[in-house]
C-alpha cells in the first residue's frame, strides 16, 4: 500500500472523529451487547409496565402489582445491544480515476465511516471489494492502521460481490462505497446486502469529471478497468446523452434501493475532499454530530 | 499549357499543407481515461480524424477544401495555352560551325535535329524557318510545317563553317519576321548572357571534349626549295604526345609532346616543289581538323614585252622588269606590254604600259600628288625627284600620279581584264629613273599583274575564306570541283570570280583550257576547342508579351470548378450546422 492511501486513511479518520454513525428512523438492532438499545430487552434498566400477554417471559411478571390489584402485568426493561457496521468499498481501478480525487474520497470516506461507527459504539468490519470481498487486514484497528486497501482491481465490484460475497453479520448496518458503474443488475447486489440487515447505505462516489465531462471533440475513451478504447466524437448533444445515461443509471439504482429499503446517496469526490463534509450522508441521518 | 506565375502553385501547396496540418491537429483524438465505458455507449464514432496510428481518413470537406485550394492556385498561376491549330512562327538559328559535328554520330548537330523535330511534332502550329549562322547568316529553304519538310532541309545544314556568328543569325531573324516570332538558337555552347526578353530560347547540345587540332599551316617557296609548317594545338587539360604523318613524296612521320592547351609548330623542308602535301593526326572527337592539305604556291612568271624603240627608256624599262625576277620574255601574246602611246587597244586580258611622247617636257620638282590606294603607288616617295613632263595636257584613265593638276601616270580599266597605263616621262630631264622609285614602280606593276593572272589568287585557304579565282580572258565561266566530287559552276565578271568553299579539301578549278588547284583547311582554334562545350536550355518564350497576346488565358477553366466546389462546400457546412449528417 502506498503512502498516498495511508494519507487518505488518516484524513478520513480525522474527518470521521466528529461524527456518529447511526441508523435513521428505526430501532437500532444488533446482537446482545453492552449498549442500551431503543427496544425492549433484558437489561437492568426499567422501561415500562404493560399488560401480560401470553408468551411473555413469566420471569418479568410484576408480582407486587398482582398482589395489589390482582392483575397480571409484566415489567419491561430496555434492551442491551451490540450494533455492527460492515463498510464495503470498491477497490477497482475506476475508483482511482487518474486526474480526479475519486480514490482519495473513496478511501477517506471508508475511514470516515469506520471512525464514525467506532464513535457510535459500532463494531465495524471494513471490506475491500477486489477480485472478491475480503476483510481488510488490520480492519479491527483504527483506519490509519488498515493494510491492503489499494484501489487496483481491474474489474467491476458488482461481479466481485456476486462471485465472492462477504459474510455479513445479521442486523448490522451495511454500507457500500462505490461508483456503481457496472452493468450487473443492482437488485441482486442490494438483496445480498439487505438480507438480515438493519439498514443499507449505498454511497456512490463520482468524480466531478464523471458528472460533467470537460472534454469535447474527437476523444479516445479508455476504460480504466478493462483498457478497452472507444473513439467517439463529443459535442454538446453527445454530452447531454451521457448525462442522461448517468441519470438513468442512478435512477435504476435508486429504484432498486427502494425495493430493498436501502438508501442511495451520491457524493462528488472533489467536493467531499475539500472539507471532508459528508453532507449527503448527514442529511440522510446516517451520520450525526457527536 | 504554360503557367505564367508558377510560384502561385507553391503558395497553393503551402496552403494545402497548412490545411492538412490544421485538420490533423484539430481532429486528432485526445486520449481520456474514464471509469467505465458503460455510460458512453451509443456515442457516434468520429467521421474524421483519429489517432496518429489509425488508417488515414479523408473527410469530404477536407477533400473539397484541398481541391478548391488546388484549383484556385492553378487559376492564380495564370495558365495559358495555345490553340492546337494556331500558327506560331518559329525561327531556328542553326550554328553552322564545324564544332557541331564533334563526337559523331551523337554529335550536337544530331541531337539538335532530334530536339527540333520533337518540338515541331509536339506543337503542330509551328511554322519553322531555318537560318544557318556560319560566317554569315542566311535562310535555309522555305517555311516548314511538318517534320518531313524539315528532314529535307537538314542535309543543307553542313556545319562546315570555321565560326558560327549566332548574333548575326539572331539579328537577321529579328529583322525579317514580325515581332511575335519565336527565336530558337541551336548551338553547342552556353550563352554569354542568358536570354531575358522572352522571345529567344537558347538550346545547347555540346559537351566538353578533348581534341587535337591543326590550327595553323603554310607553305612557301624559297627559290627552288619548298618549305611548309604546321601548328598543332592540344586542346585538353592533359599533356599528350602526338604522332602524325606528313604525306610528302617520301612520307615523314613526326612526334610532338604538347602541353595542356599548348601549341607546337613543326617545319618541314622539301628539296623541290611537289604535289600537294597532307598532314594527318590521329582520330579524335573532331576529325575535320585532323588533316591539312597544302598546295605548293605557284611561281608564275609574267610574260612581258618592251617595245620602246631601243632608246634609253627602253633599256631602263627592261632593266627594271628583269630586276623583279617575276617576268619572262613573251614569245606569244604578252601579258604585260610596255610601249609608246598607240591607238591600238590592248588584247583581252593584256596590260599595256604606254609612255606618251614628251616633246615639250620641262623638269618639275613638284608638287606631286599620289593616289595611295593604287597598288602602283605602294612605296613610292617623290621627295627630291625631278620629273620631266609637259606642263599641261591630259591622259586617259584615272590619275595615279599628278603634277599639280597635270596627270603624269594614269590607269584605265578596259573590257575583258585589259588595262592601260599611260605615263608622260622624259628621262632626259628627269632623275626619277635614277632613284629607287623606278624599280619600285615596275615591281608594283609586275606584282599586280602577276596577282591577277588566271587561277586562284591564293593556293591555300582557311575554311571560311573566299577563293578569288582569276578568269582566263574571254572565258568567264569557271567550274570548281569540290573534294566531295561535286562540280560547282562559277561565273566571273570577265576578270575575277569568287567562290566560297563549304568544306575543307582540295579544290580543282577548270577555266577553259586552264586547270588549277587550291586547298581549303579547317584552321580555327576557337571552334576546335571543344572544352567549352555545354548543354542546356535557356530562355522562356512564355515570358514575352507576344506569348500573352497569342495564347488564351485558361484560368477560368480552374476558377469555375473551384467556385462550384466552394458552393458545394458551403452547402455541406450549412447542412451539417443544421443538424444534418456530419460530413
Amino acid at each position: 500500500m502506498g503512502e498516498a492511501e495511508r494519507t487518505f486513511l488518516r484524513e478520513g479518520e480525522v474527518a470521521g472523529a466528529p461524527y456518529l454513525l447511526g441508523v435513521p428512523n428505526q430501532l437500532q438492532r444488533g446482537l446482545s451487547g453492552t449498549r442500551v438499545g431503543r427496544g425492549v430487552g433484558s437489561s437492568l434498566e426499567f422501561l415500562d409496565h404493560r399488560e401480560y400477554q401470553p408468551g411473555d417471559d413469566i420471569r418479568h411478571i410484576n408480582w407486587q402489582a398482582l398482589a395489589r390489584n390482582d392483575r397480571l402485568s409484566i415489567k419491561l426493561f430496555r434492551e442491551e445491544i451490540s450494533p455492527h457496521a460492515d463498510v464495503l468499498f470498491d477497490a477497482s481501478v475506476s475508483m482511482a480515476l487518474p486526474g480526479t480525487q475519486k480514490g482519495r474520497a473513496t478511501v477517506g470516506l471508508a475511514a470516515l465511516l469506520a471512525k464514525a461507527a467506532d464513535n457510535a459504539g459500532f463494531t465495524c468490519v471494513p471490506w475491500r471489494i477486489g477480485a472478491g470481498c475480503e476483510r481488510v487486514r488490520n480492519g479491527h484497528l483504527p483506519p490509519s492502521s488498515w493494510e491492503g486497501i489499494t484501489l487496483d482491481h481491474p474489474g467491476d465490484a458488482g461481479s466481485a460481490l456476486a462471485r465472492l460475497p462477504p459474510t455479513l453479520r445479521p442486523h448490522g448496518l451495511r454500507i457500500l462505497v462505490s461508483d456503481l458503474l457496472w452493468e450487473a443488475d443492482p437488485g441482486s447486489i442490494l438483496r445480498l446486502l439487505a438480507h438480515q440487515a438493519a439498514a443499507v447505505l449505498v454511497v456512490q462516489v463520482l468524480a466531478l469529471d464523471e458528472l460533467q465531462p470537460p472534454f469535447q471533440g474527437n476523444v479516445c475513451l479508455i476504460d480504466s478497468e478493462t483498457g478497452r478504447e472507444e473513439e467517439v466524437f463529443l459535442d454538446q448533444a453527445a454530452l447531454a446523452r451521457y448525462r442522461a445515461h448517468l441519470a438513468r443509471h442512478q435512477d435504476h439504482w435508486l429504484l432498486a434501493c427502494r425495493k430493498v429499503g436501502a438508501t442511495l446517496v451520491t457524493i462528488v469526490a472533489e467536493r467531499l475532499v475539500e472539507g471532508w463534509k459528508p453532507t449527503p450522508i448527514v442529511e440522510r441521518q446516517f451520520l450525526s454530530a457527536v | 499549357m504554360t503557367l505564367t506565375f508558377a510560384t502561385a502553385l507553391w503558395g497553393g501547396f503551402a496552403i494545402v499543407v497548412a490545411l492538412v496540418g490544421i485538420y490533423l491537429f484539430r481532429t486528432r483524438s485526445q486520449p481520456r481515461t474514464v471509469g467505465s465505458l458503460l455510460l458512453w455507449a451509443e456515442q457516434r464514432r468520429p467521421s474524421e480524424g483519429g489517432r496518429w496510428l489509425q488508417q488515414p481518413q479523408m473527410p469530404l470537406l477536407l477533400a473539397l477544401e484541398i481541391l478548391i485550394v488546388v484549383l484556385v492556385a492553378l487559376a492564380a498561376a495564370s495558365p495559358r495555352g495555345v490553340a492546337p491549330g494556331q500558327a506560331l512562327p518559329l525561327l531556328v538559328i542553326l550554328d553552322d560551325s564545324f564544332s557541331m559535328r564533334a563526337g559523331e554520330p551523337d554529335s550536337p548537330r544530331a541531337q539538335a535535329i532530334r530536339a527540333v523535330e520533337a518540338e515541331l511534332a509536339a506543337h503542330p502550329g509551328y511554322q519553322v524557318r531555318l537560318i544557318v549562322a556560319g560566317g554569315r547568316a542566311e535562310f535555309l529553304g522555305e517555311t516548314c510545317r511538318a517534320v518531313a519538310q524539315l528532314r529535307a532541309l537538314w542535309p543543307l545544314w553542313k556545319c562546315g563553317s570555321p565560326a558560327g556568328d549566332l548574333d548575326l543569325g539572331v539579328a537577321l531573324a529579328r529583322e525579317t519576321r514580325e515581332h511575335s516570332a519565336r527565336l530558337l538558337v541551336i548551338t553547342d555552347r552556353a550563352p554569354a548572357d542568358p536570354p531575358a526578353d522572352g522571345r529567344l530560347q537558347w538550346w545547347a547540345f555540346g559537351r566538353p571534349l578533348d581534341n587535337l587540332a591543326i590550327v595553323n599551316g603554310g607553305r612557301t617557296m624559297f627559290g627552288a626549295k619548298d618549305r611548309f609548317f604546321v601548328e598543332i594545338a592540344n586542346l585538353s587539360s592533359q599533356p599528350v604526345r602526338v604522332a602524325g604523318r606528313a604525306e610528302t613524296p617520301v612520307g615523314r612521320d613526326f612526334s610532338l609532346d604538347i602541353g595542356a592547351f599548348d601549341t607546337r609548330r613543326e617545319v618541314f623542308d622539301l628539296e623541290s616543289a611537289t604535289a600537294p602535301v597532307r598532314v594527318r593526326l590521329p582520330a579524335d572527337a573532331l576529325p575535320i581538323d585532323n588533316e591539312m592539305i597544302l598546295v605548293a604556291p605557284q611561281q608564275r612568271q609574267v610574260k612581258t614585252a618592251v617595245r620602246l624603240g631601243g632608246g634609253p627608256l627602253h633599256q631602263l624599262t627592261e632593266r627594271a622588269l628583269e630586276a623583279t625576277g617575276l617576268v619572262m620574255a613573251a614569245t606569244g601574246p604578252a601579258e604585260l606590254l610596255v610601249r609608246t602611246t598607240s591607238e591600238a587597244p590592248p588584247a583581252p586580258g593584256q596590260w599595256v604600259w604606254e609612255f606618251a611622247a614628251a616633246s615639250d617636257a620641262e623638269p618639275f620638282l613638284g608638287p606631286f600628288a599620289i593616289d595611295r590606294t593604287s597598288p602602283l603607288a605602294e612605296g613610292l616617295s617623290l621627295g627630291g625627284v625631278v620629273w620631266g613632263a609637259p606642263a599641261s595636257g591630259t591622259l586617259r584613265g584615272v590619275p595615279v600620279l599628278l603634277l599639280a593638276n597635270t596627270p603624269l601616270v594614269t590607269e584605265e580599266r578596259l573590257a575583258q581584264g585589259a588595262r592601260r597605263f599611260q605615263a608622260r616621262y622624259d628621262p632626259r630631264q628627269s632623275n626619277f629613273h635614277n632613284t629607287p622609285n623606278w624599280p619600285i614602280l615596275f615591281w608594283n606593276l609586275v606584282r599586280w599583274r602577276q596577282s591577277l593572272l588566271p587561277g586562284p589568287a591564293q593556293p591555300n585557304l582557311r575554311l571560311g575564306m573566299e577563293a578569288r579565282l582569276q578568269a582566263v580572258p574571254g572565258v568567264p565561266d569557271l567550274r570548281v570541283r569540290t573534294p566531295e566530287g561535286e562540280t560547282v559552276p562559277v561565273r566571273s565578271n570577265g576578270e575575277v570570280a569568287v567562290f566560297l568553299p563549304t568544306g575543307p579539301g582540295l579544290h580543282t578549278v577548270e577555266n577553259g583550257p586552264a586547270t588549277s588547284t587550291f586547298a581549303v583547311n579547317c584552321l580555327a582554334r576557337g571552334e576546335s576547342d571543344l572544352t567549352r562545350g555545354a548543354s542546356g536550355r535557356w530562355g522562356d518564350w512564355t515570358r514575352s508579351e507576344a506569348f500573352r497576346q497569342e495564347s488564351l488565358d485558361l484560368g477560368w477553366a480552374f476558377l469555375l470548378p473551384g467556385a462550384l466546389l466552394l458552393g458545394l462546400h458551403l452547402f455541406l457546412i450549412s447542412v451539417a450546422g443544421a443538424g444534418g449528417p456530419r460530413v
